[in-house]
């Protein structure tokens, strides 16, 4: 993997690796829980939270709370501007790489 | 979280999660099953004596019933989608999370390249059938083998774009398994019967595969 010393044009608000790993999860579903992102990014709560309020103030998710039951439930969407902006850091990410090579 | 972020393998870890523990397949399969013995009865000389019979009897009734029994798929598909998200809350996903799976999981590729399959086959057996190469019942029958090669080149398609091994067997032997059923001198419900059969046992044993593993790192993790 490349070291993240990346040109200016790379949106900052992915190119962050917490908020990155955040979105680089939620691309690859419709929405996942609170209990996910954690087990998947291994971030601790507090960041978690922290990053994706970060996120949800940009619109790239959208935060729904819940409950599963009888048990709180948060469930997490990257939404359409979201998933636009990933597919496009993914683009530039992959250029950078080939252009380093 | 480790320092040498690989986020294309995070997408890729999500979306392979909904094929990991081997339900998807058992459903699908499952489907398939159904799918392919409605068909091979409805094809098939008695049931298509049946049901210009029913049709003839009480015309209503027996569309109202064709329609009732095209509804139970449809809803049996989508339930069974609703069991697998309970079983994965209740027992496998329990300290994981849980995750809605993407509707689309094949990238547009392996579709288009899955339809050209498909067409060409299918333009490939016309011609023979019109050169009089072969009988009419082929070019039936080469439409059940050009959609079981084209589910296989889907699941090839998949196994390698989520890098699950797992679905490159399942992909080559379904496919060849459906190709020979056009050389094979079938009637055409006995085709439909054939394509389910190789659909389903092929499956039925990668989902029992991958849902032993499933259960064998389960336990791993609950005993150390």
């Amino acid at each position: 993997m490349a070291d993240f010393t990346l040109p200016s044009k790379f949106d900052r608000m992915i190119h962050q690796p917490v908020r990155l790993a955040i979105v680089a999860v939620l691309a690859g579903c419709e929405s996942a829980d609170f209990t996910y992102l954690l087990n998947a990014t291994e971030i601790n709560k507090g960041t978690l939270s922290k990053n994706l309020s970060a996120l949800e103030d940009v619109a790239y998710v959208k935060i729904t709370k819940g409950y599963k039951g009888k048990i709180p439930n948060t469930s997490v969407k990257l939404t359409a501007k979201g998933r636009r902006a990933f597919t496009k850091y993914r683009r530039q990410h992959r250029r950078f790489l080939d252009s380093v090579d | 979280m480790d320092d040498r972020l690989d986020f294309e393998e995070l997408t890729l870890q999500t979306r392979r999660l909904d094929f990991e523990d081997g339900l998807t397949d058992l459903q699908v399969g499952a489907l398939f099953l159904v799918m392919s013995l409605g068909a091979a009865f409805f094809f098939s000389t008695a049931g298509i004596t049946w049901f210009a019979r029913a049709l003839i009897l009480q015309r209503e009734i027996t569309l109202v019933a064709l329609a009732g029994i095209f509804g139970c798929f449809i809803l049996v598909a989508f339930g069974s989608r609703r069991l697998i998200a309970r079983v994965r809350r209740e027992y496998l996903w329990k300290e994981r999370g849980e995750i809605v799976p993407l509707p689309w999981q094949v990238e547009p590729w392996v579709n288009v390249l899955a339809a050209a399959v498909f067409m060409i086959l299918m333009m490939l057996g016309l011609w023979v059938v019109l050169r009089g190469g072969s009988e009419n019942e082929a070019i039936l029958r080469l439409l059940i083998a050009a959609s079981g090669v084209a589910t296989g080149i889907t699941y090839l398609g998949m196994g390698s774009s989520l890098r699950l091994n797992r679905y490159l067997p399942v992909g080559i032997v379904g496919g060849l398994l459906s190709g020979v059923l056009f050389f094979i001198p079938l009637a055409f419900s006995e085709s439909w019967l054939g394509l389910g059969v190789i659909w389903t046992t092929v499956l039925l044993i990668s989902g029992l595969y991958a849902l032993r593993r499933t259960r064998l790192s389960m336990f791993e993790v609950n005993h150390g």
